[in-house]
């Protein structure tokens, strides 16, 4: 099985990737193994169509609207997509739920596994070797990290995404924010409080 | 293949960037992003096999390199392997071989498979019995993939040989350790399992009772009787 000699063809390119992903780009555009607009369309897509701001709306309209949150837990992936979220990256999601007494959060110690049909791209502190390492070993020493102080009664459930499944923290809401519509919750819900290093918080 | 991907729970006293939060900070970023998921949407490979090109680049390179420069390793290795690129074009970035010429996806397609995404879930089987929520399990040790030697698993070091308890079940998915190879989807039940801490680290563990839940094919179990 060749596949237990994997080639080392990288070993070959340039030492800095900058000059070499141009380089490559462009050699891929030459072959017509990629299109220019394609490229532009998924940057367009990441940078400003499909981020954090997509799991806020969830989770307002989850705090906002009791039948839309019985589903968000009895039937989540469709639940979401109900509201217009679906695809790459998100195809089967689960919904945890912060209480008084559970604390919930999510990691990929093998990758970077991530809901990004919610979240978009995964920040660098999600992807590093130190919140891999780290996070199913030491969850409350990395919460703290994070400014995040659990009560003595909360547990912690850590969530190592190893396959497809998805997950998506849904946070305690404020008591301040209660009453409040589900646009104005919107952004009280941070893309933390959804990983669950993070906890929502009052907008400036 | 090495195991230096598979971290969880090394000792490490490094703190988290927490700086940096933008969505792409360089633009060669953006560049090795939408390359990979341009070129992964001509279909010759499929998301397992790219996590395994990317954790079988060679232990240095895979501690050394940024987050994007495995990427752009593992797309590189993969076009290679699968013949969309040789390696003379890689020597000098000029076209050299035609036969994969004008393939790409456009804008729109690509927009609609980012939309669809592409399911894991498969139609159940008869090869497996799924396990009941509840059953007591005992994950396997060591973390092998069955098909070949030192291929590509998703049962990470640390849960290896450890006792837990299935929480959910999530029906029949397409199996890593074999689609990471193009051995086929032999879809398994895959089923969430819960550990305490104290199951996975012992007196090491911050909490005894906190617990860490990992989500795992019906290979890598073993029922356990109940005392």
């Amino acid at each position: 099985m060749t596949d237990n000699d994997t080639h080392h063809h990288h070993r070959h390119l340039p030492p800095d990737p900058e000059y070499t992903a141009e380089k490559l780009q462009e050699l891929l555009i030459q072959k017509g193994l990629v299109d220019e607009k394609t490229l532009d369309e998924i940057v367009n897509i990441y940078e400003h169509k499909i981020g954090p701001q997509n799991g806020s709306r969830v989770v307002a309209k989850s705090w906002a609207d009791g039948e839309f949150k019985k589903l968000l837990f009895d039937n989540p992936t469709e639940a979401i997509k109900s509201l217009g979220f679906h695809g790459r990256q998100g195809e089967h999601v689960i919904a945890v739920e912060n209480t008084t007494e559970t604390h919930n959060m999510v990691v990929c110690t093998l990758c970077s596994c991530y809901p990004w049909h919610l979240l978009g791209i995964p920040p660098n502190w999600y992807k590093s070797d130190s919140y891999r390492k780290r996070a199913v070993k030491e969850p409350r020493k990395v919460l703290h990290e994070f400014g995040v102080e659990l009560k003595d009664t909360q547990k912690v459930k850590v969530w190592d995404s190893t396959a497809e499944i998805r997950y998506l923290v849904v946070p305690m809401q404020p008591e301040e924010s209660k009453g409040l519509s589900e646009d104005e919750l919107v952004p009280w819900v941070t893309r933390n409080s959804m990983i669950g290093t993070g906890l929502p918080t009052k907008p400036k | 293949m090495t195991k230096i991907h598979d971290m969880g729970g090394i000792p490490c006293v490094e703190s988290l960037p927490l700086e940096n939060t933008t969505v792409f900070e360089k633009k060669w970023h953006k560049i090795v992003l939408s390359l990979t998921l341009a070129v992964g949407a001509l279909g010759k490979w499929n998301l397992d096999r790219s996590r395994y090109f990317r954790e079988s680049l060679p232990p240095d390179d895979y501690g050394n390199f940024t987050y994007y420069e495995k990427w752009m390793a593992g797309l590189v290795n993969l076009m290679v392997d699968s013949g969309l690129i040789d390696q003379s074009e890689l020597r000098d970035f000029k076209v050299a071989s035609k036969s994969m010429q004008g393939i790409s996806v456009s804008p729109e397609a690509l927009k609609s498979m980012i939309a669809k995404g592409d399911p894991s879930l498969c139609n159940s089987n008869t090869c497996f019995e799924p396990h009941e929520i509840g059953t007591l399990v005992k994950t396997k040790s060591p973390p092998a993939n069955n098909y070949l030697e030192n291929g590509h698993t998703r049962l990470p070091a640390y849960s290896s040989g450890s006792k837990g308890e299935i929480v959910l079940y999530h029906g029949f998915h397409r199996l890593p350790d074999a689609n990471a190879h193009l051995l086929g989807p032999n879809p398994e039940p895959l089923y969430t399992v819960s550990f305490t801490a104290y199951a996975l680290w012992g007196n090491e563990a911050e909490n005894p009772d906190d617990k860490i839940h990992l989500d795992l094919w019906h290979s890598y179990l073993e029922p356990i009787a109940v005392k």
